[in-house]
């Protein structure tokens, strides 16, 4: 027996025969997701030129950051990428609540991640490093404080969806708003694997 | 057409097992570059090769581009190979 779906029902619980090749979340957010990434991969390839010139000063640097706390936020991060995927699926089948769970869950792990790098922030000023300090602590401050005010945009995108999803404001024929904001999430976790390698890993003296 | 509940449950299965592999991929990193065995210039470009793979599957599973366009799909993944390509060239 064949049934369709609306061409809106996200693309999670289609069939193979059912595959529209659509952008899920709509073409605005894709271009967004666009120059985000080539903002950030300039970022990322102007402190890997720094750290050309520089390899001592960068390995200095990477030496008094925290990795495994840099492994534990990729490690949170990850995780809210799981529960926004999982909220996209959960309101692709009209489950309302698991959506609204989900993306709560998500935005739990955000605030965790900005609690985390907060703590490693203090931890950096308290040995009186600055943006002006040297080139990798100019860099390392700059990507990853772009990259936490991702993240707070994030939150603050989640917390109100999660609300209205909660209300049955989404749905299998209302996804959009629940695939873009979830589409913004995968991004910030997207640059986020880039960084963690860049500043916390393979930095030797 | 398959009943809804199997396709969530596969959907389900798929985005946990890329969960798994994500941070896989995240501990097999710092412990690679923990290890007093190897170069600084081998960390660097395994953990990039690392990052890329990530990447990937947070770009084609989580964001769903394997069933997006073809175009949107090429374009997200020939910037994340160009990029890391890059970055493995200028690194030390």
């Amino acid at each position: 027996m064949s049934e369709s779906l609306p061409s809106n029902t996200p693309l999670a619980t289609r069939g193979s025969e059912e595959r529209t090749r659509e952008l899920p979340g709509g073409t605005v957010i894709w271009i967004f997701v666009a120059l985000e990434l080539l903002t950030f991969g300039l970022f990322f390839i102007a402190s890997a030129d720094a750290r050309r010139s520089d390899p001592t000063i960068f390995g200095e640097g990477a030496s008094r950051l925290h990795t495994l706390l840099g492994a534990i936020n990729t490690g949170v991060l990850l995780t809210g990428g799981l529960f926004v995927a999982q909220a996209v699926l959960a309101n692709a089948r009209g489950a309302a609540r698991s959506t609204s769970v989900w993306l709560w869950g998500a935005a739990a792990s955000g605030v965790v991640f900005m609690g985390i790098k907060l703590y490693e922030y203090a931890d950096v000023l308290n040995m009186g490093v600055t943006l002006s300090t040297n080139r990798f602590w100019f860099f390392y401050l700059f990507i990853t404080g772009l990259h936490f005010l991702h993240v707070l945009a994030g939150v603050f995108f989640l917390v109100p969806t999660a609300w209205r999803a909660s209300g049955r404001a989404y749905g299998p024929r209302d996804a959009t708003t629940v695939e873009a904001v979830a589409i913004f999430w995968h991004l910030v976790d997207l640059i986020w694997v880039f960084v963690f390698p860049l500043f916390y890993l393979g930095q030797r003296t | 057409m398959k009943h809804m509940p199997e396709r969530v449950a596969k959907a389900r299965l798929i985005l946990f097992a890329t969960w798994i592999l994500l941070v896989g991929l995240t501990i097999g990193s710092v412990w690679l570059s923990e290890s007093d065995n190897l170069t600084s210039i081998v960390v660097t470009r395994v953990t990039l090769g690392a990052a890329l793979l990530k990447g990937h599957l947070i770009a084609g599973i989580y964001m769903e581009m394997r069933d997006g366009p073809i175009a949107w799909a090429l374009a997200m993944s020939g910037f994340l190979v160009f990029q890391t390509t890059l970055l493995v060239v200028i690194l030390p």
